[in-house]
């Protein structure tokens, strides 16, 4: 079972016309699709429209960000080095 | 402008020192001696630099009191209790992930990071105590049994993720991490806004507000985990993560043999097919994806904060904290 907001964007990387498209008016390539987004899907992608450098993908991306998300992430701690030391 | 958002995280930044302070003292009182107190309070200090030096996560139960219109001074107790859980429940995940395992070769390890896991969930409770005291007598009550039943929840989240690592589908995903990280980080929210009020449909905003913040979090680690560099990454640890699942459903037929295949290598320790698997997973928009399931999360959390409070500044500060994940 595949949603549809994993579905838009399968086809937004491997349909380089569709990025645009998705990019520019998530409603009208949903459409296009014969998909109806919900209230959420559409504030989703309208946000996503936002984060330009989060549309990236193979053919474009270059090296990867270590930090996607924002400053202030580290990734999880975990204090089991601490835990050990002896 | 900029002003006024330094000095709100200068605030901010304030706050979480005496979580520390007071899983300190309530250590030290208990005069532990030998290794065990030594190790204790090895992790109490590295879980206070990684906060120091990373996301402060103890914030939110006294944000969340604040924000309800409360004194986070009295959520104090709470701060520490559910630190002090956070980290039992990090060093028993390290356990059943076999990190431990992968960090040291003693077979004496295992054993030893589960014993200082149980004495962080003595700490919780000893910290929790403290509300004995406070003039609301139904709080540590209500509190206690709050934790337990977080607690519980989490440990059944936790079995069903160690029963099923192979056979997840995004809804048994999102299920498994709603039960372990959702349920901690609305612990978190609600127990410190119980701290300011006993009205039920605010407490349940801020259950919202950490429930949703807690799978955006694990989502956020999930996505660190696919960027790590190969050879600390999940793909080659064999975690069937979010960009797993996702990757694996939008795959065509071809591309779906070619990505088991590589994944299966990865596991057995093959970089090289680790490598073209993360490619791979990339081209097929898993980055996006994650981003776009980072951005419902925080737009459900932010939902959950409307009419919270009783204006925009009152939440202002968890909104701050949620930014800055």
């Amino acid at each position: 079972m595949i949603t549809l907001l994993q579905q838009l964007i399968h086809r937004a990387a491997v349909d380089a016309q569709f990025r645009v498209q998705l990019q520019a008016d998530p409603c009208q390539a949903a459409t296009s699709l014969g998909l109806t987004l919900d209230e959420e899907e559409r504030s989703v992608l309208n946000e996503m429209r936002k984060q330009l450098a989060g549309w990236r993908f193979a053919d474009e991306s270059g090296p990867l960000d270590p930090t996607p998300i924002g400053p202030g992430w580290t990734g999880g701690p975990t204090f089991t080095p601490a835990a050990l030391a002896r | 402008m900029l002003d006024a958002q330094v000095k709100a995280t200068c605030q901010l930044e304030a706050q979480w020192p005496p979580v520390y302070a007071l899983l300190g003292d309530i250590l030290a009182a208990s005069s532990l001696e030998g290794d065990y107190g030594q190790a204790m309070r090895a992790v109490l200090d590295a879980a206070r630099d990684s906060e120091q030096a990373g996301f402060p996560f103890s914030l939110l139960p006294l944000l969340a009191c604040r924000s309800a219109g409360g004194d986070p001074r009295r959520a104090l107790p709470v701060a520490a209790a559910w630190r002090a859980l956070h980290i039992a429940a990090k060093l028993l995940d390290d356990v059943e992930d076999g990190d431990v395992a992968l960090l040291s070769a003693l077979p004496t390890d295992a054993p030893r990071v589960v014993n200082l896991a149980v004495g962080y969930i003595a700490l919780s409770n000893m910290a929790l105590v403290q509300l004995a005291a406070d003039r609301d007598l139904t709080l540590w009550s209500s509190l206690q049994r709050d934790f337990s039943l977080a607690m519980l929840q989490a440990a059944g989240g936790q079995h069903a993720d160690l029963s099923a690592r192979e056979g997840y589908d995004l809804k048994g995903y999102l299920r498994m991490v709603g039960a372990k990280s959702g349920r901690c980080f609305s612990l978190a929210s609600r127990a410190g806004a119980r701290c300011a009020t006993d009205d039920t449909d605010i407490l349940l905003r801020y259950d919202a507000f950490g429930y949703n913040a807690g799978i955006l979090i694990q989502i956020a680690d999930d996505l660190e985990g696919f960027h790590a560099p190969i050879d600390r990454g999940d793909l080659l640890r064999g975690q069937h993560t979010l960009p797993v699942i996702y990757a694996l459903a939008v795959a065509s037929p071809p591309e779906h043999t070619r990505l088991e295949q590589w994944l299966s290598q990865a596991r057995a320790g093959d970089q090289e097919a680790a490598k073209q698997a993360r490619q791979l997973m990339i081209a097929l928009g898993t980055e996006v994806y994650l981003r776009a399931e980072v951005t419902r999360y925080r737009c459900r959390a932010l939902a959950a904060l409307a009419g919270a409070g009783d204006d925009e500044r009152a939440t202002a500060s968890l909104r701050d904290w949620l930014a800055r994940l």
